[in-house]
């Protein structure tokens, strides 16, 4: 059953894809080629996953003298890819349980994409895996005895004992 | 559970916006791109504007199904060169429409994420969305108003206004402030939150710089407790170039009175050998506890952070135009190991890629990594394949992908043994319908203790 908001943003959506396909072919043959020569050498092998050192060393921590990134990228494509392009690991099973792993090895990885609200507000108001049926019921010797389950601590969700 | 109070609705109202500016950025192009042809003095629009749907299921391992529908859009859009550079403008928004409306966030779904804990189904982020003005005076070199992040040493989203200044050739200031922005706070109030911060960068002479950088954010934390926090952040970089292809960087920076951390990077560049080798050194020298959200170490969900050292250690070699590998290596050691606990470990990890171009023909390149990384009660593996047919000029025409990626989750190895394995297939192709238009598909499949499959089809707009 789709919402009365999903009818709209979908009829709104076939609005705009209809224009865009006009548009775009109405706007020629002309491709846009933002950069004009082949990307650099270094660009080659695993670089989406290894471009971190390079880019805080020539752009970010090097003041006005290392702008090398600049040559072909704007600045707000860290941002774009940053904000919307989750990294490999990160299927469903790492969303919901492995992530805690890897929070805990390594915050400052986690930290290049996420602010602290991100994780307050999932651990507030998505329900783990644990909290299904009778849950209420099994919940005390969980907590008390078992600890909880493995990486994922009450703690981590409920700030104050609640007895 | 402590279910806190959602109040924080995006308003559909966004949503339209950015459809609107969307609408707009694909009649824009059409008419300043051959403005920018005949004329470089024109203006140049540039961006993209991608559609997503996305198909979701579940099966748990009790034969419970789950599905859930997406939709996503995503605009971005530059416009540089307005009125021969005096102006540019940057934008860059999100947009997502849960279709199904399904989000009972009281009891477990595996496909429950971010984008179900807000009372609304749309959700939508503004990241950018700022006026540049360049060279307003001698010395001024940018004013940027609006939706902004920081450029400078701590990454802030911010409402405000930015100011560039370059006095002297070796001399270059930075000044912002405003109200930062916080994506997904609980209560969605960001209260009298502020931020202030500035930067100076000093060239002395081709081959050392300095930086000095201060932050001051204040955060009204109203979910909690309804305390306010203030921090306030030193940062003091040095730079040198040893030769033109040998750098490094070290950054020390002090927090509210009292050293934070030390970062050291070098990195080094052999271009006839087809080689990088980088390394990067980073101490933490105290605890870290309850900060702003923007410098906080996740301490509300993780707890203390406590000091450690790490060393990062990469290189990668080229081996004529058909072959890439890359190798890594990383370890973490607490200051004092008897702070180590669930959310504060050490551990080891190896990693490693080789790509080949041109794997049994020209079009098509191989991609394999592996990466392993081992503590004392936990270890994570994993292994991937990607294999990408490309065709067109430089692959720009399309591209037809299929890959496989397995991870190993081992917990407490000595307490209380679980091993979960993930493996997961993908299907995914791109292909140019026009110049600037473009269809993306993808199906994949990911087992682990769950069963999921996830189909997606959009398009996208180049611009």
């Amino acid at each position: 059953m789709i919402s009365n908001t999903g009818k709209r943003v979908i009829l709104t959506v076939i609005c705009l894809i209809a224009g865009t396909v006009v548009s775009a072919i109405v706007a020629g043959a002309a491709p846009v080629e933002k950069v004009p020569f082949p990307r650099p050498d270094t660009h080659r092998g695993n670089w989406v996953e290894n471009h971190g050192l390079d880019a805080q060393t020539n752009f970010l921590d090097a003041g006005p003298e290392g702008r090398t990134c600049l040559v072909c990228h704007e600045k707000n494509d860290c941002i774009s890819c940053h904000a919307t392009r989750p990294p490999r690991d990160h299927t469903n099973y790492w969303r919901n349980q492995g992530h805690g792993m890897a929070a805990g090895a390594n915050r400052e990885r986690c930290s290049l994409c996420h602010r602290q609200d991100y994780c307050v507000r999932c651990h507030n108001e998505t329900a783990p895996r644990s909290h299904t049926a009778n849950w209420i019921d099994r919940h005390c010797q969980w907590c008390h005895l078992e600890g909880g389950a493995p990486g994922a601590p009450c703690g981590v969700c409920h700030r104050r004992s609640p007895h | 559970m402590n279910k806190l109070v959602n109040t924080y609705d995006r308003p559909a109202v966004l949503l339209l916006a950015i459809v609107l500016i969307a609408g707009m950025g694909t009649v824009i192009p059409a008419s300043f791109a051959s403005a920018a042809t005949d004329d470089d003095s024109g203006p140049v629009v540039s961006g993209y504007l991608s559609l997503r749907s996305v198909v979701r299921s579940a099966e748990t391992d009790s034969q419970e199904v789950f599905r859930d529908q997406d939709l996503y859009g995503e605009l971005r859009l530059d416009v540089t060169r307005v009125r021969s550079g005096r102006f540019e403008v940057h934008f860059l928004g999100t947009v997502r429409d849960d279709l199904d409306g399904k989000s009972d966030v009281s009891t477990f779904d595996p496909l429950e994420d971010i984008g179900n804990t807000h009372t609304s189904d749309v959700m939508a982020q503004v990241y950018e969305a700022h006026l540049d003005i360049n060279d307003l005076f001698t010395g001024l070199t940018q004013v940027r108003l609006g939706r902004q992040d920081s450029t400078r040493d701590q990454q802030v989203f911010f409402d405000g206004a930015a100011l560039d200044l370059r006095p002297a050739r070796f001399l270059s200031f930075t000044l912002y402030g405003g109200a930062p922005v916080n994506f997904f706070e609980v209560d969605g109030k960001e209260g009298r939150d502020t931020v202030a911060g500035g930067g100076i960068d000093i060239a002395a002479g081709q081959s050392t710089g300095i930086s000095v950088d201060y932050l001051a954010i204040h955060d009204d934390r109203t979910y909690f407790d309804d305390r306010s926090l203030t921090d306030r952040l030193w940062s003091f970089k040095v730079w040198q170039r040893f030769s033109r292809n040998v750098k490094a960087t070290a950054k020390l920076r002090y927090q509210n009175g009292e050293s934070r951390d030390l970062n050291v990077r070098l990195l080094g560049v052999l271009p006839e050998q087809g080689a990088e080798i980088g390394a990067t050194y980073i101490r933490q020298f105290h605890d870290q506890t309850e900060q702003t959200n923007a410098l906080s170490p996740f301490y509300d969900v993780l707890g203390t952070s406590h000091p450690y050292q790490s060393i990062d250690v990469r290189m990668r070699k080229l081996f004529g135009e058909r072959y890439a590998v890359d190798l890594g290596y990383f370890q973490r050691e607490l200051l004092k190991s008897a702070e180590s606990g669930t959310f504060n470990r050490e551990y080891a990890r190896a990693s490693a890629g080789f790509q080949v171009n041109g794997f049994l023909f020209k079009q098509l390149s191989l991609l394999v990594t592996g990466e392993r990384w081992d503590s004392e009660e936990q270890g994570f593996s994993s292994a991937g394949a990607d294999l990408t047919y490309a065709y067109g000029r430089s692959g720009k025409a399309g591209s037809l992908s299929f890959g496989t990626y397995y991870s190993l989750f081992k917990y407490d190895e000595s307490l209380q043994e679980e091993r979960d394995r993930v493996r997961t297939y993908y299907l995914k192709g791109r292909a140019a319908l026009a110049t600037q238009l473009s269809l993306t598909a993808a199906y994949e499949l990911e087992r682990s203790i769950d069963r999921y499959q996830t189909a997606k089809l959009g398009v996208r707009y180049d611009f």
